[in-house]
C-alpha cells in the first residue's frame, strides 16, 4: 500500500499552548534550605527546580542564544552602556543592584545578597513576582533548561569566570535524557542530535518552532534562511559548531522531500 | 518532510492543507503521488466508492478526499481558525467557514509580523501624516469621524502568500493553504480624504506606512513591517483608514483601533495598528518592501530556480481567485442522491469577475455558475449552481473564475522563490453512496 503507515499520533497544534509539564513538577527542595544569610528573602517562595546541578554540564553557547531576549534591555560585553536594564558584565555571584551608574527601583536595591545561582534562578523565572515593583518587564524563563543554560552563558562574561559547582552528574544527564525523551517541543518535534538547541535556538526566542516545523528546505536552503535573520532580523550570528548542528538537524528532519 | 506525522493525523488537522500538502508532497518514496504505483483499484479501495470520471483525472493527481474534519483551536473572539503558528500568532479559516457573504470578525484570518502592542486605547490613539504634504497632521480617531465622511464597504483582503503550501519545490514562510482571505464590512474613512486635506505635493510617489507592532527580536525601533502603495492606489477612493469591523470595533489581531484598507493589493499593504503614514518621493524602502518581500520574478521560473534580486518585481494587483465555500469538501452524500447546491465566492484583485465555471468530471466539461455582482467595487462576487451526477461514486467539484480581463485561474502554480499568488483552482472532493 502506497500510504504510509501509521507512525506515532500526535495532536502537535493543540500542544502548542501547554507549558511543558516536565519543567514544572515541584521538587522538595525549597529556599528555605538554602543558606539564610545569602539568599534574599523571598516574600513568596515558589518551588521550582534548581539549577545548580545541572550547571557544570550546560552548554553555554545555547545559552547565548537564548540570552538574545535579555538583549532587548541589557548589554552584555564589558564596557557596554546600561541600557533600560543595567549591563550584565560580571553579575553572577556579585552583589545584587550594585552596577555603578545605573538606577535601581527600591524593589532590586531591597534585596540581599548576591546574585548566586538560585537567587538567579527564582528570578528570572519570574521577575515581576520576585522582586515586585521592578522595572524588569519580563515575563519570564518558565523552563529549568531555559534558567541553567542563561545562567552558565552569564557565568561566562567575567574576566574571572567563577568555576561551576561540580554538580550532579547523574542528575544532569537524567535531565538531557528526559528532555530528549519527554518532547520538550511536542511530539511531532523530531528527537535525535541537536533536536534541543534546534528546538531553543530556532522557537524560543523570537517565533516558535511551529515556524519551523511548516517548512522544508535543504540544507543549502536553511543556511539561507538563517544568513537573512542575522542580517536582516536581528539573530545573533551563530557559532560555527552550533551553526552546523542546527543545519544538519534542520535539513534531516525539515527537507524538501 | 514531515515523515513523523501519521497522514490520517495530517489530514485531520487541516483538510485544505492536506489537498495541497498531498498534491505534492507526500511523504512516500516516489513523492510523484499516490496514483503512479498503486493504481485505480487502490484508488477505489481507499475511497470505497467507485470513480464515474477515473478517464479523465490527471496521473499524479492526489484525490481531495483525503482531508477529513478540522480541529479547532481557541484564540479569544475567533471561531474555527486553524492555527499555523502559534508565535507569532498566524491563522487562517477553513473554506466552508467563509461561507458568509460578509466575513464575520470571528472568522477573519490572522496574520502578525511581528508582535502585537500589548494594550492599545482608542480615545488616546493617533495618526501623524507627513512627508511630501503641505500640511503635515496629527490626528486622533474622533477627528477622523468628525471630519471626514465616514464609509463602510465590503472589501476583500488577501495575504500575497496565501495558498503558499502548494508550493513544490515549497518556498519560505507561513505555509497558507486557502483561508488567508476574508471580506469583512470595514468603516472608515477615505484615505485619499485625509491625503488631501494634508495636500500632496507633486513631489509625492509613494506612501510608507508604520504601526505600533514590533519587531519579533525585539529590538527597540525596529519595525515589523512597513509597506506602502504607489499614490494612485492610495488616492483610489476605496482604500481606506477603518476603525470599524463588521459594525463593530476591529478585533485586536486584526489591528485595532486603526488599520488601512488597501483592497484587492497584497493583505500587507494595509498596516494594522496604523499610526503613521508617510508621504514619500520615492518606492518606498520599509521593512519588508525591499529585496525579494512581496515581490515576485518579472518572467517566468521553473521550480526552484534561483533568481536575482534585481530580476524581482513588486506585486500589486492580486491575481484572480475563487473559493467553494458549501460544500464543505470530502462531503458524504446519500445514495440516490444526484445533484447538490454548490456556491462560494469568487475576487480579481483590482478588476472585477466576469464568469464563475464548474466541473466535476476533472475539467474536461465545465458549467457557467450564476455570479452576482459585487455589492461594492473591490467586494469579493457570490455565485452559487446546482450540480447533476450522473451516478453514485466520488466526484471532484473544480471551480474557476474568470476575471474581466479573461484571465483565468490556472490549475496549476506559476512558481516564484517566495511562494505568492498561489491562484490555482480550488477543488472538493464529494462521494454519493451507492
Amino acid at each position: 500500500m502506497p500510504l504510509p503507515s501509521k507512525i506515532s499520533l500526535s495532536k502537535s497544534k493543540q500542544k502548542i499552548f501547554k507549558i511543558p509539564v516536565f519543567f514544572t513538577k515541584c521538587l522538595l527542595i525549597t529556599l528555605v534550605i538554602a543558606s539564610w544569610s545569602s539568599q534574599p528573602v523571598l516574600a513568596q517562595s515558589k518551588e521550582i527546580e534548581p539549577v545548580t546541578p545541572y550547571l557544570a554540564s550546560a552548554n553555554p553557547a545555547i545559552g547565548k542564544q537564548i540570552a538574545v531576549i535579555c538583549r532587548v534591555c541589557h548589554n552584555l560585553q564589558k564596557g557596554e552602556a546600561h541600557k533600560i536594564g543595567p549591563n550584565l558584565w560580571n553579575i553572577v555571584q556579585t552583589k545584587i543592584a550594585s552596577k555603578k551608574g545605573f538606577t535601581y527601583t527600591p524593589a532590586l536595591k531591597n534585596l540581599k545578597g548576591n546574585w548566586e545561582y538560585e537567587t538567579l534562578n527564582h528570578f528570572l523565572e519570574d521577575p515581576m513576582t520576585y522582586a515586585k515593583g521592578t522595572m524588569m518587564a519580563f515575563r519570564g524563563l518558565k523552563s529549568n533548561f531555559e534558567r541553567v543554560h542563561v545562567i552558565a552563558y552569564l557565568n561566562t562574561l567575567s574576566d574571572n569566570p567563577g568555576s561551576l559547582p561540580e554538580g550532579d552528574q547523574k542528575k544532569a544527564s537524567s535531565m538531557n535524557e528526559a528532555i530528549l525523551e519527554a518532547s520538550f517541543f511536542g511530539s511531532t518535534w523530531p528527537t535525535g542530535a541537536g533536536s534541543m538547541e534546534t528546538g531553543f535556538v530556532c522557537g524560543r526566542i523570537c517565533h516558535s518552532e511551529a515556524l519551523v516545523q511548516q517548512q522544508g528546505q535543504t540544507r543549502e536552503g536553511w543556511e539561507e534562511v538563517i544568513e537573512w535573520m542575522v542580517e536582516e532580523q536581528g539573530m545573533e550570528k551563530l557559532d560555527d559548531d552550533m551553526q552546523d548542528l542546527i543545519l544538519s538537524y534542520l535539513s534531516k528532519h525539515f527537507n524538501v522531500e | 518532510m514531515k515523515k513523523e506525522r501519521d497522514l490520517a493525523e495530517l489530514y485531520q488537522d487541516d483538510p485544505q492543507r492536506a489537498d495541497y500538502e498531498v498534491f505534492g508532497r507526500i511523504a512516500d518514496t516516489n513523492r510523484r503521488g499516490f496514483l503512479k504505483k498503486a493504481g485505480l483499484a487502490t484508488l477505489m479501495t481507499y475511497l470505497g466508492a467507485n470513480i464515474p470520471f477515473y478517464k479523465n483525472m490527471p496521473s499524479g493527481l492526489i484525490p481531495a478526499a483525503f482531508a477529513e474534519g478540522l480541529s479547532d483551536f481557541k484564540i479569544a473572539g475567533k471561531n474555527g481558525l486553524i492555527v499555523l503558528n502559534d508565535r507569532p500568532v498566524n491563522a487562517q479559516t477553513a473554506a466552508h467557514l467563509l461561507d458568509d457573504d460578509v466575513t464575520p470578525t470571528a472568522r477573519h484570518f490572522i496574520r502578525n509580523n511581528g508582535l502585537p502592542p500589548a494594550s492599545v486605547d482608542a480615545s488616546t490613539w493617533t495618526l501623524d501624516i507627513d512627508g511630501e504634504v503641505e500640511r503635515p497632521m496629527k490626528l486622533s480617531i474622533q477627528d477622523l469621524k468628525r471630519n471626514f465622511e465616514v464609509v463602510s464597504y465590503k472589501l476583500q483582503l488577501e495575504c500575497g502568500g496565501n495558498g503558499r503550501g502548494a508550493f513544490n519545490p515549497p518556498a519560505k514562510g507561513n505555509q497558507w493553504t486557502l483561508g488567508a482571505v476574508s471580506n469583512s464590512e470595514w468603516t472608515g474613512v477615505r484615505l485619499m480624504d485625509v491625503l488631501k486635506a494634508a495636500g500632496i505635493k507633486d513631489s509625492a510617489v509613494y506612501t510608507g506606512h508604520y504601526g505600533a507592532d514590533s519587531h519579533l527580536s525585539g529590538i527597540p525601533g525596529k519595525d515589523a513591517i512597513s509597506r506602502g502603495v504607489p499614490i494612485a492606489k492610495a488616492m483610489n477612493p476605496y482604500s481606506l483608514i477603518v476603525f470599524g469591523q463588521n459594525g463593530g470595533p476591529i478585533h485586536p489581531m486584526n489591528g485595532a483601533p486603526l488599520r488601512l484598507l488597501i483592497p484587492g493589493w497584497p493583505g500587507s499593504c494595509s498596516q494594522k495598528w496604523l499610526n503613521r503614514i508617510w508621504v514619500r518621493d520615492k518606492v518606498h524602502d520599509g521593512t519588508k518592501m525591499t529585496g525579494t518581500a512581496y515581490r515576485v520574478p518579472e518572467y517566468n521560473v521553473a521550480p526552484g530556480t534561483k533568481v536575482p534580486t534585481k530580476d524581482f518585481g513588486i506585486i500589486n494587483s492580486m491575481p484572480v481567485k475563487s473559493l467553494i465555500t458549501h460544500p464543505q469538501t470530502n462531503v458524504k452524500l446519500p445514495s440516490g442522491t444526484r445533484s447538490t447546491f454548490v456556491r462560494g465566492h469568487a475576487w480579481a484583485g483590482d478588476n472585477a469577475v466576469s464568469a464563475m465555471m464548474i466541473s466535476i468530471d476533472f475539467g474536461s466539461t465545465w458549467t457557467y455558475a450564476s455570479l452576482n455582482g459585487p455589492p461594492n467595487p473591490y467586494s469579493w462576487q457570490g455565485w452559487n449552481s446546482v450540480v447533476n451526477f450522473p451516478t453514485h461514486g466520488y466526484y471532484e467539484i473544480w471551480a474557476k473564475a474568470i476575471d474581466s480581463t479573461g484571465k483565468e485561474q490556472p490549475f496549476a502554480i506559476n512558481w516564484n522563490p517566495k511562494g505568492y499568488l498561489n491562484n490555482s483552482m480550488h477543488r472538493i472532493a464529494v462521494t454519493i453512496a451507492s
